[in-house]
């Protein structure tokens, strides 16, 4: 419904320029955030929807 | 400078640029070279995180990454549940492979990934194994996809300070003979859909159950006089979006991101975050964050662990099943080599790198820390 409301099915790739900016791309900063999980893992109860897997530390 | 850390990345990785040097165009392979830094720091706990990582993709999109970190753990953890104020090193060591292949003669392409993770450290072994499969629709307007994961942990004791011997308290068996298992099954989610030439969104859904042994062999309650002891199960439940829209005029992009999280052991929690990048120039990047999490506590904590009784089924100590907040602010600074453009090597005109720093202000018994990263990528 989001999609069809923006009428998004009419970006074609080549208007795409914008969104392949560095900064619109968050797998760039994936490896970054692979010790920031394990810390948010560590410190938070929660955990998940950030892309990597917990654990592997003694943190529970 | 620059010359002599790519030439110990190199070396590191025992490669050389010339030896895989194209693109799809020319058929040969292409990659990059990681070498990050990563520090933690709050008052009971410092880790020092450097990790190597080495990506390789062959023209017809197949790929492999190896990610190694080596974590040091430099001083007495509330989270390890140290029993005596003494200062010990702890080394985990975690290797992470993983691979993939992108069918992209299809009209909607298909990516497939997956790989092995393994982390030991003195007292604690981790495996971990991923499938993740991703399609496209709508020339790539469109993406789902979905993650399993299953994870195996075996858990066992080391007492810091010379003692090899769980306390009489605690059990009175010596260290060695404490055994535990932990494993978790995650699956997830997501859906990325281009809403126009400058704004996308992002949603998806999380779900972890674990099962086995879920507290902290070190920590305690009473005292000293009753170890810790959790329900040996949890499902854990956990929506999350990313909005993020890009301004032309001024080479700005704005990301708003929300998890919000809830599990049966009653601990519920959201966690709004805004991201500011900005373009400085074409070589130069900022990034402002501000992050906000909040959660209720498990409904077996309690803020006095001398409140416990000893018929109690579950008891912890632990800081993170707390009611609790924090507010974390972040700068990164992010410097693109391309201005070495006929300059210097080809590799250093491809590189980049990046410095951050992260402050966490935590209102529970953790206190206040500080996440500080640093990277350089180097392709070939």
């Amino acid at each position: 419904m989001v999609c069809v409301a923006a009428g998004c099915a009419t970006v074609k790739p080549y208007e795409r320029e914008y969104l392949s900016r560095p900064s619109m791309d968050l797998q760039r900063e994936a490896t970054e955030a692979k010790f920031y999980t394990h810390v948010l893992d560590a410190r938070e109860g929660a955990t998940g929807g950030l892309g990597t897997a917990g654990g592997g530390c003694g943190c529970n | 400078m620059l010359r002599l850390l790519l030439a110990a990345g190199i070396i590191l990785l025992g490669v050389h640029p010339r030896s895989s040097n194209a693109d799809a165009v020319t058929g040969t392979w292409t990659g990059d070279a990681q070498l990050r830094g990563n520090y933690y720091w709050d008052r009971s706990t410092r880790v020092l995180a450097p990790e190597i990582i080495a990506q390789l993709e062959a023209p017809q999109g197949s790929r492999i990454r190896v990610d190694y970190l080596v974590d040091s753990i430099t001083s007495a953890s509330i989270a390890a549940g140290a029993l005596e104020d003494v200062r010990f090193t702890e080394v985990r060591h975690d290797v992470d492979l993983k691979g993939g292949h992108e069918f992209l003669e299809r009209k909607n392409p298909v990516d497939l990934f997956g790989g092995f993770r393994f982390s030991r450290e003195p007292d604690y072994f981790s495996f971990a194994t991923l499938f993740q499969p991703t399609i496209w629709l709508a020339d790539r307007a469109t993406m789902f996809r979905g993650r399993i994961s299953y994870r195996h942990d075996e858990i066992g004791q080391n007492f810091r300070g010379g003692s090899q011997q769980r306390p009489d308290n605690m059990g009175g068996t010596s260290a060695d003979q404490f055994r535990e298992t932990l494993d978790a099954i995650s699956v997830a989610a997501g859906w990325e859909q281009v809403l126009t030439p400058t704004l996308v969104l992002e949603v998806g859904y999380d779900f972890t159950y674990q099962w086995g042994f879920l507290a902290n062999p070190y920590r305690s309650v009473l005292g000293g006089q009753r170890p810790e002891e959790h329900p040996d199960q949890r499902f854990r439940h956990l929506l999350f979006s990313r909005l993020a829209w890009y301004i032309p005029r001024s080479r700005t992009s704005l990301q708003i991101l929300y998890r919000s999280y809830v599990d049966d052991w009653k601990v519920s929690a959201i966690n709004p975050e805004f991201r500011i990048y900005q373009e400085m120039s074409p070589f130069f990047q900022t990034r402002l964050r501000y992050r906000y999490y909040t959660q209720t506590s498990a409904f077996f904590y309690e803020s006095n662990p001398n409140d416990y009784g000893f018929d109690d089924p579950y008891v912890t100590a632990d800081p993170k099943l707390s009611d609790f907040h924090v507010n974390e602010v972040g700068i990164q600074f992010l410097v693109l080599g391309a201005f070495l453009e006929g300059k210097a090597h080809r590799s250093l005109a491809g590189a980049q790198f990046d410095i951050s720093f992260n402050y966490r202000w935590n209102t529970n018994a953790f206190g206040n820390q500080v996440v500080a990263q640093t990277g350089l990528r180097i392709p070939f």
